[in-house]
């Protein structure tokens, strides 16, 4: 309140100018037609820009209900697009869980993220994290309401992915080193693979779906020891800017899980 | 505001008002006698007070002629510009225009003439609402201008500036 008194004190003058300015003004456009025609030209003009203004405000309020109507609708969308496919071996029933960013951890990479779900909204370890882009991590370390995701250029990341249509696979070892690339190993030598190309999610684990994009190569380079062609993948999500995101979860995957670890 | 501000503030609305109803055909332009507080004065005011007066001559002005606000826009506009060029050519020690001080009679008239000049751009801006409109008008304004200086500057001369000052 005492802020508003300063500052009324201090442009109490330009205020008043305006003020008058506004009575005189007013007067000249009822009294003379031509100042008048101008005058009204420029209110109608001017009360266009504010509304506009006055709405582009409301919109950007307005905008977090969009998105989440958007998320879930695109949720819906992912879980048709996804488990539509028949991909051998691969059983249906992926669920997409919209989810929000609330904290991002930036060192060399995006090391994790906090996202805004947790085990009260039935989601688990190790399940896939995407945005709308492509690939961003996996779930770690869950509370009720919070889970915490490694992402792709994490160093304890790894993921099968492979070219599309294809049987070429290869796996994600993240690397601080070549930020923002990763780091595709274990391709095979004869490979048909050229920069450009689109890497996506195989599906194996049952942590992504098949078919999520991951990101396109950027370059290639020959491992002479072992035979296989190692792959510089530039992720498609892009870790500054993204906000929503979706935790991808398959009721069999622990099942699933519990087979594999078994000796 | 002093009484002799109040005093001269009176007599150039008088006098304009007069000359306007009266022998407002003797001339082309009826010259804007009511400046001249305006002119002398506007250091020795606060801002406040020269708006409202500014606001308030104009009003009278129109008033009498039938122009709607058209005074009172350009004197208010001209009284803000006033306060403006106050406030960058101030000499804080000495409370006086940097422009002024020491300013002999020369001098002093050129001031004059630049500031009723701005006050007639101003005046034709708001009558045609246009940049244009004040080229358009240019010759008039040079005029009407000029009779303002003309009768102001001797009414000063006469009964303002005593010769110490000029």
């Amino acid at each position: 309140m005492l802020g508003i008194f300063r500052f009324l004190k201090r442009y109490g003058d330009f205020f008043l100018f305006l003020l008058l300015l506004s009575i005189s003004l007013v007067l000249l456009a009822q009294n003379r037609a031509r100042a008048g025609s101008v005058i009204n030209r420029w209110t109608f003009n001017g009360m266009n820009l504010v509304t506009e203004k006055i709405n582009l405000i409301g919109n950007y309020y307005y905008l977090n209900e969009q998105n989440r109507a958007l998320q879930q609708e695109n949720k819906k969308l992912y879980e048709q697009l996804y488990n539509r496919r028949p991909v051998l071996g691969i059983p249906k029933g992926f669920h997409f869980i919209p989810a929000e960013v609330v904290n991002k951890n930036y060192r060399s990479g995006f090391d994790f993220i906090i996202i805004d779900k947790g085990i009260t909204d039935n989601i688990a370890p190790d399940d896939g994290v995407v945005s709308s882009q492509g690939v961003v991590g996996t779930v770690r370390a869950l509370s009720n309401r919070f889970a915490k995701v490694i992402t792709i250029y994490n160093p304890q990341f790894t993921l099968l992915v492979g070219l599309p249509q294809s049987e070429v696979t290869g796996f994600i070892q993240p690397d601080y080193r070549i930020f923002p690339l990763v780091r595709v190993t274990d391709v095979p030598f004869e490979a048909e693979v050229s920069p450009g190309d689109t890497l996506v999610t195989t599906g194996n684990s049952l942590i992504f779906a098949p078919g999520i994009p991951v990101g396109r190569v950027d370059s290639i380079r020959i491992d002479t020891q072992s035979r296989t062609k190692v792959l510089l993948l530039r992720p498609f999500t892009d870790f500054r800017r993204f906000r929503l995101a979706y935790v991808i979860h398959h009721n069999l995957r622990q099942a699933l899980d519990s087979l594999n670890n078994e000796p | 505001m002093s009484r002799k501000f109040l005093f001269i503030w009176i007599v150039s609305l008088i006098i304009h008002v007069f000359w306007m109803v009266n022998v407002g055909y003797v001339l082309p332009f009826i010259p804007h006698f009511f400046l001249l507080p305006l002119l002398i004065y506007h250091r020795q005011i606060n801002t406040r007070n020269l708006l409202l007066m500014a606001f308030a001559t104009g009003l009278i002005i129109d008033t009498f002629s039938g122009t709607g606000g058209l005074y009172a826009a350009a004197l208010l506009s001209f009284a803000g510009l006033q306060k403006l060029y106050d406030r960058w050519t101030a000499d804080p020690l000495r409370e006086k225009s940097r422009l002024e001080l020491n300013a002999g009679f020369l001098r002093r008239a050129l001031i004059m003439a630049v500031q009723i000049m701005v006050f007639e751009i101003l005046f034709y801006f708001f009558d045609g609402m246009s940049v244009t409109y004040v080229f358009f008008r240019i010759g008039n304004i040079l005029m009407h201008g000029f009779e303002t200086w003309f009768f102001l500057w001797i009414f000063t001369g006469l009964f303002v500036y005593k010769p110490s000052n000029t």
